[in-house]
């Protein structure tokens, strides 16, 4: 046994065995598709581990082919299948904002709606992960329903959903085993200069997996009563902008954390971009998130930052 | 007879269990599906995985099959139809779900991948959690009986079932019996969202269906332990003690495959913890509420 051992690397408890190195995804049941981990274990204990994304944007926004706006914007929709309306109204705000366009309080109004729109539905997502992660039937199935029911709905579609919404975050308060599951897990502190949204919010009640649930129902509830005072949602649309030339910035909370976005605009046509996303810091957090855990509570500390592949930029 | 009978019951009982299941994902009910199910996966290719250990890989899914049979074979569905009527029954049935465990940790070593690996050795864990919850409340059952012989605990139920004698008892039993069938919350060793379904999850084809047919009949053998220890077995007006003995048995297996559903997966940490700190000090304490009434109550 000592002959067979003698080489191997030490575990925290003192014993000598193989470490292995497992991948889990990019197509793996608890995580988004297109998210790769490999967790270096120890038994089941993870003693260090990295995330890549295998779904990210190829394209260099510095040297990537000029398009037009209404193309760029499409474009970016379309590569963000996880928040397609954030990333259509930071394109076109940054695009508007190019072309030297003032708000239009109308139209910002209803842009708003559909981005909290978003947010809730893509939380709700988050929350049928949660429960497909943790073995939690009864919340995958419900959290999903009502992502389905959200995604699209409107003003009046929100009234009548509002107590199926009330009615999930109190389920999920006298949950039991819930609390046991999540408390002290994935531990990041305000400390950390690369959290965004959600994240960064719930670093301030705990920093946990159990705090961010509950940043994010908070979140969920306070979309709904925006949607409520705004009106009806809009998915973002470019206002007419002509064949101007120009630098523009925009900035949206999207439902993971902070974009940013950068871009040249040069007679209507997007020249050249920059693109900066929450997932692309958080996807970072993996490696220490996940050191020293059971792979159950590291698996869970992974989920609760709710990376989205796609918006890793690399 | 009594043995095709018993087993017809055990399948039937399985294949129901699997509609239920099968009910709650889909929302839909199709007596067929799970036969059909199986005739599919008996026409799938079984795939051996890259550099297994062959006996482990191909004998744990039966060895598990075996286990849960053996166990029903001791559990009697009325006073006449029981296989083996073992002066030990109750200790049999403990004895015999133990190998439940050499199943598993076979499945989970055979294929050589980490999935499986993780979820055999979980179960190991797991077992050491939950083992003192099986056997300290048939202790105190058997205790009421003055004997282990099934039939007799049965019968020493036919006044006040040992649900309402013991139930503290009955609630460490249940709980313990759902990690032992590794059934929702208690799932470690399959964990789909965390080892993609670990000891299931190199199996395809035939194997993939005689593990999938034997962890339902182990739910269901599991159920009708619960039935004989604590629900009064065969006891109940009208009807023949056999369907006294079949409507409680699926009631509990129903109940097991249910419950989980709204419960999210436990730490196995935690499990450790809760079973050893709290449930033996309950079990030990329902064993001495038992030994004061035994000698109390008439």
């Amino acid at each position: 046994m000592i002959e067979v051992t003698k080489d191997l690397s030490r575990s925290a408890d003192g014993l000598q065995m193989d470490w292995l190195e497992v991948p889990f995804g990019p197509v793996f049941p608890g995580l988004p598709g297109g998210l790769k981990l490999t967790f270096t274990l120890d038994g089941d204990g993870v003693t260090g581990g990295q995330a890549t994304s295998l779904a990210g944007m190829t394209t260099e926004g510095e040297d990537f082919e000029e398009v037009d706006a209404g193309t760029f914007i499409d474009h970016l929709a379309s590569a963000m299948p996880l928040a397609p309306v954030s990333y259509r109204l930071l394109a076109c705000l940054a695009i508007e904002q190019a072309a030297g366009l003032n708000d239009d309080p109308a139209t910002t109004q209803a842009r708003n709606a559909a981005l909290e729109r978003e947010r809730i539905a893509s939380h709700l997502g988050w929350l049928a992960q949660v429960g497909r992660q943790l073995g939690f039937a009864w919340l995958t199935h419900r959290a999903s329903t009502l992502q389905l029911q959200f995604r699209d709905a409107n003003r009046n579609r929100f009234v009548e959903l509002e107590p199926a919404l009330r009615a999930l975050g109190t389920r999920l308060g006298r949950t039991p085993l819930l609390k046991a599951r999540l408390k002290g897990i994935g531990v990041l502190s305000t400390e950390s200069s690369d959290l965004r949204g959600p994240v960064a919010r719930a670093a301030n009640e705990g920093g946990d997996a159990w705090a961010r649930l509950w940043q994010r129902l908070a979140e969920i509830s306070a979309s709904f009563d925006l949607i409520k005072g705004a009106g009806e949602p809009e998915l973002p649309s470019l206002r007419d902008i002509g064949g101007v030339s120009g630098t523009g910035e925009a900035t949206v909370d999207t439902p993971r954390g902070e974009a940013n976005l950068r871009l040249k605009l040069a007679r209507g046509h997007v020249k050249s971009y920059k693109l900066d996303t929450a997932c692309s810091h958080h996807i970072g957090l993996v490696e220490k998130l996940v050191e020293g855990r059971e792979l159950g509570d590291a698996l869970v500390a992974v989920g609760s930052l709710d990376l989205s592949p796609w918006e890793v930029i690399p | 007879m009594t043995v095709a009978i018993v087993l017809l019951t055990l399948f039937g009982s399985a294949w129901l269990l699997a509609v239920i299941e099968g009910w709650t994902v889909t929302g839909r009910l199709q007596p067929a599906a799970p036969l059909l199910s199986g005739l599919a996966h008996l026409g799938r290719e079984s795939i051996v995985p890259r550099s297994p250990d062959r006996v482990f890989f191909e004998a744990a899914p039966v060895l598990l099959l075996v286990v849960a049979v053996l166990g029903a074979a001791v559990l009697p569905l009325a006073p006449d139809l029981v296989i083996a009527d073992l002066g030990t029954g109750a200790l049999f049935i403990n004895a015999a779900l133990a190998y439940v465990l050499v199943a598993l940790i076979m499945a989970g070593w055979g294929p050589n991948g980490a999935y499986a690996m993780i979820g055999g050795w979980r179960f190991l864990g797991q077992l050491i959690a939950y083992s003192m919850l099986i056997v300290m409340p048939i202790t105190a059952v058997a205790m009421r009986a003055e004997s282990l012989v099934n039939t007799a605990i049965v019968g020493s139920q036919a006044d006040l079932w040992n649900i309402v004698y013991q139930p503290l008892g009955f609630v460490l039993f249940y709980i313990a019996a759902m990690a032992l069938a590794f059934r929702s919350p208690f799932d470690l060793p399959t964990a789909e969202g965390e080892l993609a379904g670990g000891v299931d999850a190199e199996y395809t084809g035939v194997r993939l269906a005689v593990l999938r047919l034997a962890r339902l009949t182990l739910v269901v053998t599991l159920a009708a332990a619960t039935t004989v220890f604590y629900l009064g077995g065969w006891h109940g007006p009208l009807l023949p003690p056999w369907a006294w003995s079949l409507i409680k048995t699926l009631a509990v297996a129903v109940s097991m495959l249910l419950a989980g559903g709204y419960l999210p997966r436990i730490r196995e940490a935690d499990l450790m913890r809760w079973c050893w700190t709290l449930g033996i000090p309950l079990a030990l304490l329902n064993i001495v509420i038992v030994g004061l009434l035994i000698l109390v109550v008439p």
